[in-house]
């Protein structure tokens, strides 16, 4: 059963990226049905991993490992190993911590947002973005934890009654940060985990090996695909996409609170939240396809993550991308308007002054790159897409290296400005989180059901009965009828 | 539901205004006539009164009119089918963009006693070096620039949808859907600085990079009203009775949730890091409109305004958020139409927070009841002009893009 049956891939080939007005695509390619979709998931899991694979992993333990090492020097020694100063007190840390949250705004939205808006070709892709989510989180969550400056007390950021009397300070965006990133974590992980309730039944119905049969029994709550387990299922899930929706909004709208709150030239402005929002969806969906141009091909999954899902992305990547730029232009043509000599003086700074390169670097992989996603060649052209997410990943971390580093080298007063440059420790550090991401990741998709084949199977033509409008089988009919009324 | 088939068309339903459209136009007209002769004599030759309240009544309906063509673009930018038999009524809505663009005209001659940088002095320091952008000239340029372009925009979306009509060609369809994402470009640039120039230089000191989405969110809110509640009123005249159903407004119902939730944190967000940063140049503004909480700005020295912002907190954010939550109120279409009719309320007074308060940089006898009676006035003025044109562009065609392609999809749509 684990070995994927080729002829069934191989039936009628539909170029899916084609528009048409009365067809909708199918979503699932070749003459597939429900057990195909089972085999080809599971087969990741069940059969020998590639030797890409081991590979990968390979290089991300170790990077992983550079990281715990560099972090136990980072305690043993303090924060003066890293490059911050006075100014920058937020150097490396903040920029990767805003860097990784961000990252972790797409899958989200793909299993809340594109839920609520119908978007049904998000089955193929929500699983593993969900978990691409937790993981970046997670990778985020290191940095203020390791940057407090006592990284042995970083309970005394959550409001516990203590006998020190002491509280944290509500007033202060830090702290709703602790609750945002908190909150958004707890929700994506049980969102995530209870979608995956049935596949790793599947798993466990499908192993061999004892210890997999108890891993996964444990771990499926003893479901059993009753009616009934459906039923609270589905209400479940629709009650915690409308919870996580808000939570899309709200945790970039917090964390650029942070900046926006204060009244640093370059911070202090009022289209933060909503611009933060819109360039983590940028970043987070430049990651997913990032994964998912790997992973269709290496673990043959092309016929269920299909050329018109990584269409779709890219055009939900130009989008929010063009946000963005707007979000761009908008500051800088206000920060003109306001007359505020300050603010001018940072707008210019950006492309005059020391670290223009970097914001160079930044226009040019977050404006100027993407903008090959406009033509359809380019963007159905894997090589191309590919390196457009990854000119995204790079400039929006520069963004927030823009934002963090060249508003605090330059305030107000010439005698309080700066310099920063990355101790090797930074450098390590972040490379190193990247270490974490792709570990989880990697181990994530040989363990773990990575499409979510109960999903998947409910968007085929065969899980729907005749009359059923919402293949619009019927419906299908009627629209061919009246558009032949139509030209007769 | 109606007893025939899904997806099908009723045969008997009426889809063209006929009479109701006759009498809609011309009562329309008396109203929007009435409504501006009343504001025209109550402002007693104020003509700064005036001109606010007629600028509160005007982006009241350009604000709509533009939500409308964006609804028009994102439904070909996502190929949406649900929304087939209801997107005519917002091409329309996006067609008043002309009548907009006539009536722009008062504000262009009014504008040197309403906007304060007409007279400001070349060497003022903050004001001094922005009229290179804030000056008379300019200022028409750039608003013919605007109008020619969203008119154009809101044109070639009807003429394609119109053309379909009589030919029903899919490549008007695929056209569309290949230029949409341009045309959204095009939009959102011409948006923001219609935004910036006809509201938010009324206090040209002041600025906020968020002002745009501010409107833009505003909107969208009241858009929906609008439009939920024009589907109401052709239905109760025997028009679009099946192709419209429960299953359109509870889609509908969603929208107007999702911004009335939108501007809540556009808002919120605004107002929020203004005040945290507590910068002079910025709580003015905010000052201005009694939205503040600090002493040196007494009751009595703001007048009523701070009661309004109140009243604009509860009535756009904190009660509507509640009531649309539920599936059912977007449902029952009793409950959800007067929804519609509470954020349509609530969009004016928006509207005239954002706008009337700039009324206080200029000598004024005024008062606040005055300034908000006559900015109803502008209100209704501005809607009937809006409505007549409404309801011409209507005239005899239908009021559904008939040989859309997904209109099987769309009439067979269901919430589940």
């Amino acid at each position: 059963m684990t070995t994927l049956s080729t002829d069934k891939l191989s039936g009628p080939i539909v170029d899916t990226t084609v528009d048409e007005t009365i067809e909708r695509p199918p979503l699932v390619l070749g003459e597939t049905d429900f057990m195909d979709v089972t085999d080809s998931v599971c087969a990741m899991i069940e059969n020998k991993a590639p030797i890409g694979w081991w590979l990968a992993l390979l290089v991300s333990v170790s990077l992983f490992g550079l990281l715990q090492v560099l972090i136990l020097f980072l305690v043993l020694t303090g924060v003066g190993v890293w490059g911050n100063n006075i100014p920058v007190a937020w150097g490396f840390p903040i920029v990767n911590f805003v860097f990784w949250v961000g990252i972790g705004h797409a899958g989200t939205l793909i299993s809340a947002i594109l839920y609520l808006f119908r978007q049904k070709w998000r089955t193929a892709i929500n699983r593993f973005a969900e978990a691409m989510t937790i993981f970046a989180v997670i990778c985020a969550l290191i940095w203020p934890g390791i940057h407090i400056g006592r990284p042995w007390l970083p309970y005394w950021m959550f409001p516990y009654p203590n006998q020190m009397g002491m509280w944290p300070q509500f007033r202060s965006p830090l702290l709703w940060d602790v609750f945002a990133v908190g909150t958004y974590f707890t929700v994506s992980l049980l969102f995530w985990y209870m979608g995956m309730i049935p596949d790793i039944a599947t798993l466990r119905d499908r192993s061999k090996s004892k210890i997999r049969q108890i891993a996964y029994g444990v771990f499926s709550l003893g479901w059993r695909g009753s009616n009934r387990h459906w039923h609270r299922y589905e209400r479940a899930y629709l009650l915690l996409a409308a919870l996580a929706t808000p939570l899309v909004l709200s945790v970039h709208s917090v964390v650029s609170f942070d900046f926006a709150v204060s009244q640093v030239p370059g911070w202090h402005s009022t289209i933060f939240p909503p611009y933060f929002v819109a360039g983590a969806v940028f970043g987070g969906f430049a990651m997913v396809i990032l994964l998912a141009i790997p992973c269709r091909k290496w673990f043959k999954i092309e016929h269920i993550i299909t050329a018109r899902h990584m269409e779709n992305m890219a055009k939900i990547m130009l989008s929010t991308g063009l946000i963005v730029s707007l979000a761009y232009a908008t500051e800088f043509f206000v920060a003109w308007y306001s007359m505020n000599r300050y603010e001018q003086f940072t707008f210019e700074n950006y492309y005059t002054g020391p670290y223009a390169w970097a914001f160079g670097m930044l226009m040019f992989c977050n404006v100027i790159f993407p903008q090959l996603l406009w033509f359809k060649k380019l963007r159905n052209n894997m090589t191309i897409l590919f390196l457009a997410s990854v000119s995204v990943t790079i400039g929006m971390w520069f963004e927030r290296f823009w934002i963090i580093i060249m508003s605090l080298t330059r305030d107000f007063v010439p005698s309080s400005w700066g310099s920063y440059w990355p101790s090797w420790v930074d450098i390590g550090m972040f490379a190193g989180s990247f270490g974490l991401f792709f570990t989880l990741f990697l181990l994530f998709v040989r363990f773990l059901p990575s499409v979510n084949m109960a999903e998947v199977r409910a968007v085929m033509p065969q899980a729907h009965g005749e009359g059923d409008p919402w293949i619009a089988s019927e419906v299908h009919d009627r629209a061919k009828a009246m558009e032949r009324e139509a030209h007769s | 539901m109606s007893a025939h088939a899904l997806g099908q068309l009723d045969a008997n339903e009426r889809r063209t205004l006929d009479a109701f459209g006759k009498v809609g136009l011309v009562a329309s007209l008396i109203i929007g006539a009435v409504g501006l002769l009343a504001a025209l004599a109550l402002s007693a030759g104020d003509w700064t009164l005036f001109g606010h309240a007629y600028l509160t009544g005007f982006m009241y309906f350009l604000t709509v009119s533009v939500a409308a063509l964006f609804f028009v673009i994102i439904q070909h930018l996502t190929r949406a089918g649900w929304s087939s038999t209801i997107r005519r009524i917002a091409e329309l809505m996006a067609m008043n963009l002309p009548i907009l663009g006539i009536l722009v005209i008062p504000i262009l001659v009014l504008h040197g006693g309403m906007y304060e940088w007409v007279h400001a002095d070349p060497s003022d320091p903050v004001l001094g070096p922005k009229l290179v952008w804030l000056n008379t000239n300019f200022f028409v340029i750039r608003v013919v620039i605007y109008f020619v372009v969203l008119i154009s925009l809101a044109y070639w979306f009807y003429s394609h949808s119109i053309a379909q009509d009589t030919d029903g060609d899919l490549a008007h369809t695929m056209t569309m859907q290949r230029y949409s994402g341009l045309m959204l470009v095009i939009f959102a640039i011409t948006g923001s600085a219609v935004a910036f120039d006809l509201v938010m230089s009324l206090n040209p000191e002041w600025y906020s990079t968020m002002y745009a989405v501010y409107l833009f969110a505003g909107g969208l809110a009241g858009f929906f009203a609008w439009m939920i509640l024009s589907l109401r009123l052709l239905q109760s005249h025997g028009i679009m009775t099946s192709s419209v159903n429960q299953e359109h407004y509870h889609d509908l119902g969603k929208w107007l949730f999702g911004f009335v939730f939108f501007w809540s944190y556009v808002a919120f967000s605004q107002y929020m890091l203004q005040w945290y940063a507590n910068i002079p140049e910025e709580t003015a503004w905010f000052a201005q409109r009694g939205a503040t909480t600090h002493d040196a700005v007494s009751w009595t020295e703001s007048g009523p305004w701070p009661i309004l912002a109140l009243v604009l907190l509860f009535g756009h954010s904190l009660i509507p958020f509640p009531a649309l939550l539920s599936r059912w109120c977007k449902r029952i279409l009793g409950v959800l139409t007067f929804w519609a009719a509470w954020m349509a309320v609530f969009h004016l007074v928006d509207m005239i927070f954002v706008i009337m308060p700039a009324m206080q940089m200029h000598e004024t006898e005024s008062t606040f009841t005055m300034q908000i009676v006559i900015a109803v006035c502008g209100f209704v003025g501005i809607g009937g002009f809006w409505f007549a044109s409404l309801f011409w562009w209507a005239g005899a065609r239908s009021v559904m893009p008939l040989k859309d392609p997904r209109i099987a999809e769309s009439l067979a749509h269901e919430n589940y």
